[in-house]
């Protein structure tokens, strides 16, 4: 068994993993919706670092910066202009995000055909750690990542906006008699959504590459990942995200990366069969 | 309720207007793509087959060839357009990925054959004309169904006489199926699963249609990818160990088993660590951190890589950005194209891949200089295999109905058979199976050579000896 290699990819992957489904976990535990385009912003995160870094002239830390403002107010495009109108209805929410979802993909696709691109690293070199050989790229991924994600949880924790975002999570309608304008906490919440997978998308790009259909991987990451750790919990989306990772790495590793694209799916199928709730979910669905 | 109705239809605006903006994206993109194409690719294909006047360009020629002979032998460069009245074109169907470079490639290649041959009056007098339907084969994720449908199209709706095209082997064998149905000879110019010609021989009646052109099936890339092994372990004797990395594809799970009972005779020691000796990854991977490391802790010196799809563009930035101490070796479809060292930012040095001899960038006869020169002259790149493939589709398909007199499908497939025609390739013969058959000498067959990733649009061949400059380790080994 190789050991250091699990352990090293397994976390460096799960960081991301985390961030990455942080967005889906905060649209489904505050907002009731489940966005099935949530990995479409992890796509357009990965395009949008693209074309801002090689077209347009600006920075890698600018492209970043911007490709995490264009995914925030696409998440925000997305509540207003397709969800909102049939959000009393679940099944037709599910339904309008996956047609949105394969949508986007057609039209990227159009845009810079069926290949995937790849953006340039915004940092180049390998490190060793524990003697195993990664790029650093990975390692920022990861590490902005991690950053990232205690930062919105210390938003949902600490500020004001973070009490309206976990009253409307625990009865919306308490909330809004209490004044909290629910419509505009959704907003807040698809925007981060949409930011937290782009940002997920535009550091994993360079070392993926990122073609017109990597929303679906990245949606169903996303889906195990929240079903494993609990319908809006985040420490459940931060402890999910490292078990998925792990066993991931862990089956590419000793049996064959053949089988890596199953870990995600078994989880939801054990995680729906097993503990519907998640991990550390309250509410069972 | 008013408000409520006010809301709801603002919303329902804001929808409209997002589904606006996309639509406005995907015109711009569209007519972006369409725009940046060269002339004579719109021309030539505005064609229907409901009219009875054809448009067509033409490269006017210094060398006149007529069809019956085999491929022209155009030298000069300047394209006119010129129209044919009253007279009911010929309808070549071009069935493959067209937004994908290898569906880009055949499309192209068959514009510029027919351009050619219609400044030679066409077949049988009649100007031969494009028609076009996208499977979308080079996405993975993409259902063998809906590659059927765009047959379907082409032979019901656009009514081509004979199809070109095709991609990956699992699309090709299914539309393979549909040739007793349709009788129209389709002309492979991408898939190379040796079982497609197989069906010939097992039920020719039934799927005699079908023909291999571009590439050499499966079996031949191996006997020639195996063959370079050889001459390697001639001029690098201490780099012995060999990781196999493969797709999970048919054709590789047909070709690795070739490559283990050579390869160790040849003096190579398989060093993968998995129990069926090789390591196959999901097509459409996007992450080769696993395998990269596994060859790193194997000591492997060589990987021989083999990928049909854009995967290896990831695959061979991860080998490189972590300088792992392998060459890659192989057979890497991706890497075909001038564009993939733009999409691995430059990683692609180093890389050598088998392609047919025609593709080094060396032309090995008069005919390939002048495929060379037109087809990058038109295009502004160089052409991969499916562009040799369906520029020499288009020839052998015009020079049977001339022969035939006829575009009845049945009726032409004992001329094409018997083609014996110079390409870019080498000189293209089909045998029992239909396959293209290759020769390592490309004055009697279908030929492949090795070649090393050196620069921007830059190979070095590096095999077959004849034509060998040497090959260059990266620096980290």
């Amino acid at each position: 068994m190789v050991l250091p290699e699990i352990f090293v990819f397994g976390g460096l992957l799960g960081a991301v993993y985390a961030l990455l489904s942080l967005g889906f976990s905060l649209s489904y535990g505050v907002a009731r919706i489940l966005n099935l385009a949530h990995g479409s912003f992890y796509m357009i995160g990965g395009y949008a670092y693209y074309v801002f870094l090689t077209l347009s002239g600006v920075n890698s830390v600018e492209s970043l910066v911007l490709a995490v403002a264009l995914t925030f107010l696409l998440g925000v495009a997305l509540y207003l202009g397709l969800v909102r109108p049939v959000r009393s209805a679940p099944v037709r929410v599910l339904l309008i995000t996956l047609s949105a979802a394969i949508v986007v993909q057609e039209v990227v696709s159009l845009a810079f055909g069926d290949r995937g691109v790849g953006a340039p690293f915004i940092v180049g070199g390998i490190s060793s750690p524990l003697g195993v050989v990664v790029e650093n790229q990975r390692i920022l991924a990861a590490v902005v990542s991690l950053a990232m994600f205690l930062g919105v949880w210390l938003l949902i924790r600490t500020t004001k906006l973070g009490r309206a975002v976990r009253a409307v999570a625990q009865d919306a309608e308490a909330a809004s008699l209490m004044g909290i304008n629910d419509t505009r906490i959704s907003l807040v919440t698809l925007g981060l959504s949409g930011a937290t997978a782009g940002i997920a998308g535009a550091l994993l790009g360079p070392l993926t590459g990122i073609s017109p259909d990597a929303w679906l991987n990245a949606t169903v990451v996303a889906f195990a990942v929240v079903i494993l750790g609990g319908l809006g919990s985040i420490p459940g989306t931060f402890l999910a995200a490292f078990l998925v990772s792990y066993s991931q790495v862990f089956v590419a590793f000793e049996i064959s990366s053949s089988y890596e694209i199953i870990v995600p799916l078994a989880v939801i199928a054990v995680a729906v069969l097993v503990r519907p709730k998640g991990l550390l979910g309250r509410v069972e669905e | 309720m008013l408000t409520r109705r006010s809301g709801m239809a603002r919303s329902a605006a804001i929808a409209v207007l997002i589904v606006i903006v996309i639509a406005a994206v995907a015109g711009v993109a569209s007519y972006y793509y369409v725009s940046t194409a060269p002339a004579s690719t719109s021309t030539s294909t505005s064609t229907s087959t409901s009219t009875a006047t054809s448009t067509a360009t033409s490269v006017s020629t210094s060398t006149q060839t007529v069809i019956s002979t085999g491929i022209s032998t155009i030298t000069s460069t300047s394209i006119k357009t010129v129209t044919s009245t009253g007279v009911q074109p010929i309808t070549f169907g071009i069935l493959g990925p067209l937004t994908d470079v290898t569906g880009i490639d055949e499309k192209e290649g068959a514009e510029l054959a027919v351009t050619e041959i219609n400044a030679h009056g066409g077949v049988l007098g009649r100007p031969l004309q494009l028609v076009y339907e996208d499977t979308q084969e080079a996405d993975p994720t993409i259902p063998v169904s809906t590659g059927l449908a765009a047959m379907n199209r082409i032979v019901t709706v656009d009514h081509a006489q004979v199809i070109i095209g095709g991609e990956r082997s699992d699309v090709v064998l299914a539309e393979e199926q549909q040739l007793p149905k349709y009788k129209v000879p389709f002309l492979d110019t991408g898939a190379a699963d040796t079982s497609l010609g197989q069906q010939v021989i097992a039920n020719y009646s039934l799927y005699k249609y079908f023909f291999m052109v571009s590439p050499v099936n499966s079996t031949a890339l191996a006997t020639g990818l195996i063959s370079y092994y050889g001459y390697f372990h001639y001029v690098e004797p201490n780099l012995t160990k060999v990781y196999i990395l493969a797709e999970d594809i048919a054709v590789w799970h047909a070709l690795v088993p070739v490559l283990q009972a050579y390869l160790p005779a040849l003096g190579f020691t398989i060093v993968n660590p998995q129990s069926g000796g090789a390591d196959y990854f999901p097509y459409g991977s996007t992450d080769f951190t696993t395998q990269m490391s596994n060859v790193r802790s194997s000591g492997a010196q060589v990987i021989c890589i083999l990928a049909a799809g854009q995967d290896s563009v990831q695959l061979i930035q991860t080998w490189a950005n972590l300088q792992v101490p392998a060459i890659p070796m192989g057979i890497d479809v991706a890497s075909e194209s001038p564009s993939f060292w733009g999409q691995t930012n430059g990683a692609a040095k180093y890389e050598t891949i088998e392609v047919g001899i025609g593709d080094t960038g060396t032309p090995i006869n008069t005919i390939g200089a002048n495929f060379y020169q037109n087809y990058s002259k038109y295009y502004n790149t160089l052409p991969i295999y499916t562009a040799d493939g369906a520029y020499e589709s288009v020839y052998i398909a015009a020079q049977a109905i001339e022969k035939a007199g006829t575009t009845n499908g049945t009726a032409l497939i004992p001329y094409i058979e018997k083609t014996n025609m110079t390409g870019p390739d080498g000189v293209i013969t089909f045998d029992k199976s239909h396959n293209v058959i290759y020769n390592p000498d490309y004055t009697k067959g279908a030929a492949l050579s090795m070649v090393q990733w050196t620069a921007y649009n830059a190979y070095t061949p590096v095999w077959p000896p004849t034509v060998a400059k040497p090959i260059t380790l990266p620096p980290w080994m």
